[in-house]
């Protein structure tokens, strides 16, 4: 198991974000893959003319569909079904991995090639498949450099973000025998050859889904490199893990969210290839497969369904709020030790898992509300990250500083004077206690931000003094104006 | 089968549910996120887009001069071998007679490994979409899904008159019973994953001709 990897022990948040924060290398990759991807998301999203309109129809669509999931899921499994396609249901991960195995088994496959997919990622079906005697392999370029290091994705959509070309040149050499190279392109063509034969000889394909259309039973798949074309094409056998909340209700919705998807994720007008999935081969077909098994996973979301949170259903896991996010451009991926980084995972980590193990995740974003503002489908993270510390609260599990703290803010934020005299002191206090601007450590109650944060001294006039002086400078510039 | 019962499963929904206003209507059209409309230059606005995607854009004025254009196109890749369709491009006929005048050996149609060994594979359309440059193929009627993915070229063959405006259009221009695969190629493969560094042709193919006919 790796350092990086999540499946161990008790996530450590700020142990972890601590020593991404102490790592220059790992600044320096995350700065420049975010910003690459940030800035070609601003770049084109202007081509949809309107785009928070488009964002807010994607939003609504998104909420019809959950608001009625019942309904549009019935009619999804039954057109499956008419085209001869095979619905399993899975209420959490063990189940939908020993489902998967079955089919495996079932089929009689040896060799599995897997597209990328998130909810794989967040079941660690591979373990299970491999623990079975399966050939399981990953042949997203980024995935497979993972499968070989033994690490986990560090970011949605490009999952291996956190490694530059030394490290897959080393990896390579070290695991698949070749000479030592840092040429991206050389490196990428050693994989197509390896993936291209497990490709002709897999007898088992696994993909997930960006989308699945209600009304025709058909899932879509994206991939820019092709790999996921391969795996719905090939192989005998074809299995789509899929959890319950990707659907749309028709196939006019669907270019609204083609649209988004591939300017908000990686600033591409639309990704490589969209792959449109609606059951086994037909007779009469080349190729394709024969069998087409379609499992359907919960895992919690159906507990979000109905609650406050029900929103973040509507993720479609472009990862545009990652590339935003202040917080994750710093700390990278890894930190957060959970499948769903970034601020989407810093809601929906402690929603599919347990609050209480994910504690510090809520807690780690300034609120600033990057992210909301890169959403394609308008999720409103920062009021549902306050929501999770209420709850926090609510459950005790806030220090008695912390609450003493507040209990003593919301005193002095009721009264003029008592807000005065209180600023008053925390200037004088904080001048004591800083070096060179900062206030490093607090005794007491303070301590329980710096702990965690520095903090600027308070300025050595307040801002309404500031104020005031400015008003009458403005007010007598204005008044030699007159004259 | 493990998992569980399709019953237990819609009652975790259909509880979750319960009480709830279903209060969000489905938008009747989504013509807001409409980009491209139909009467304007679509044509001139799909070579634009496919060029910007890293296509190679051949503009030809009518099947007689299609076919001489997939001759020389496959003769400078140095091919031996082809996959041609059974069915599905225009001008088949003449298709083939060019490329054996020129010493290109056609694919066995019934071998399923023909893909991984042939240099170019040709295809036809069902559509083109011009506002993101993509080209529709659909399976069936003997058409390979590897003949697009597993050669390191790929040639399509495209009719003005196939050719649609937007997403919008491709997407109400499906049918209600959808064939068994559909694929929008919108590029050549390609990936950046290491270090953000740009690669044609990682899985598919790197090179990506359109043939456009009219």
């Amino acid at each position: 198991m790796s350092t990086a990897g999540h499946g161990a022990g008790v996530p450590d948040f700020k142990r972890q974000a601590a020593a991404a924060v102490a790592d220059r290398r790992l600044q320096e990759i995350f700065d420049r893959a975010t910003r690459q991807k940030d800035d070609g998301r601003r770049a084109i999203l202007p081509e949809l003319g309107d785009p928070l309109a488009v964002r807010n129809l994607a939003a609504q669509i998104k909420d019809h569909t959950l608001e009625n999931l019942d309904r549009y899921l019935e009619q999804f499994i039954d057109q499956i079904r008419r085209r001869g396609g095979q619905v399993h249901f899975a209420a959490d991960g063990p189940q939908a991995r020993s489902v998967i195995v079955e089919i495996a088994r079932g089929a009689g496959a040896r060799l599995i090639v897997k597209s990328k997919s998130m909810v794989s990622e967040e079941i660690e079906l591979n373990h299970d498949l491999e623990a079975a005697g399966f050939e399981v392999v990953e042949t997203d370029l980024g995935e497979y450099i993972l499968q070989l290091a033994g690490e986990k994705p560090s970011h949605i959509v490009t999952p291996v973000a956190h490694k530059n070309r030394q490290d897959v040149g080393r990896l390579f050499a070290d695991k698949l025998g070749i000479p030592y190279t840092t040429d991206p392109p050389e490196l990428t063509m050693v994989a197509r050859r390896v993936l291209r034969e497990k490709f002709r000889t897999a007898d088992l394909g696994i993909i997930g889904a960006n989308f699945a259309v209600a009304e025709t039973g058909t899932v879509c798949i994206v991939t820019n490199e092709g790999n996921g074309r391969y795996c719905s094409s090939r192989p005998r056998v074809l299995v789509c893990l899929m959890g319950l909340e990707k659907l749309v209700p028709r196939m006019a919705d669907l270019p609204v969210f083609l649209k988004l998807l591939g300017k908000s994720a990686t600033g591409q007008r639309i990704t490589c290839y969209t792959s449109l999935i609606t059951g086994p081969k037909r007779p009469g077909d080349f190729d394709g497969p024969e069998e087409f098994h379609l499992v359907l996973m919960d895992n919690r979301r159906s507990a979000v369904l109905g609650s406050d949170y029900m929103q973040t259903l509507r993720c479609i896991r472009c990862g545009a709020c990652l590339n935003a996010c202040p917080v994750y451009r710093k700390i990278g991926g890894h930190a957060y030790e959970a499948t769903y980084p970034g601020p989407i995972g810093k809601v929906i980590t402690p929603l599919l898992n347990s609050l209480e193990v994910y504690e510090h995740l809520p807690q780690a974003s300034s609120l600033c509300g990057a992210c909301l503002d890169a959403c394609p489908v308008r999720i409103d993270i920062p009021t549902h990250l306050i929501r999770l510390r209420e709850e926090l609260v609510r459950r005790g599990r806030s220090p008695l500083a912390f609450r003493l703290g507040f209990k003593g803010w919301r005193l002095g934020m009721s009264s003029r004077w008592l807000y005065r005299w209180g600023a008053m002191k925390a200037r004088w206090f904080m001048w004591l206690v800083s070096r060179n601007g900062w206030c490093r450590w607090m005794p007491s109650t303070g301590g329980v931000w710096t702990r965690h944060r520095d903090l600027p001294v308070m300025p050595a006039r307040p801002f309404r003094a500031r104020w005031a002086a400015l008003q009458k400078e403005l007010e007598s510039e204005d008044g030699g104006d007159a004259r | 089968m493990p998992g569980e019962t399709e019953q237990a499963f819609f009652a975790r929904i259909r509880g979750a549910l319960a009480g709830r206003p279903r209060s969000t209507a489905l938008p009747a059209d989504t013509e807001v996120a409409r980009v491209v409309r139909p009467d304007g230059d679509v044509v001139g606005l799909f070579i634009e887009r496919a060029v910007q995607a890293g296509m190679q854009v051949h503009r030809v004025a009518d099947q007689t001069a299609m076919v001489a254009r997939i001759g020389e196109l496959v003769e400078a890749r140095k091919a031996v071998e082809i996959l041609v369709p059974v069915e599905g491009i225009p001008s088949r006929d003449a298709v083939v007679a060019e490329l054996q005048r020129r010493g290109v050996r056609l694919a066995d149609p019934d071998d399923p490994d023909a893909a991984f060994r042939a240099e170019v594979g040709l295809t036809g359309v069902e559509l083109a979409v011009a506002e993101t440059a993509s080209l529709s193929l659909i399976s069936g009627g003997g058409r390979r899904r590897l003949a697009s993915l597993a050669v390191p070229c790929h040639i399509a063959v495209v009719l003005v008159s196939q050719i649609v405006a937007d997403l919008i259009d491709w997407a109400g221009r499906r049918p209600g019973d959808m064939p068994a695969n559909e694929v929008l190629v919108s590029s050549h493969s390609k990936t950046a994953d290491i270090e953000m560094v740009l690669v044609p042709g990682i899985h598919g193919p790197g090179t990506l001709h359109v043939v456009l006919v009219g």
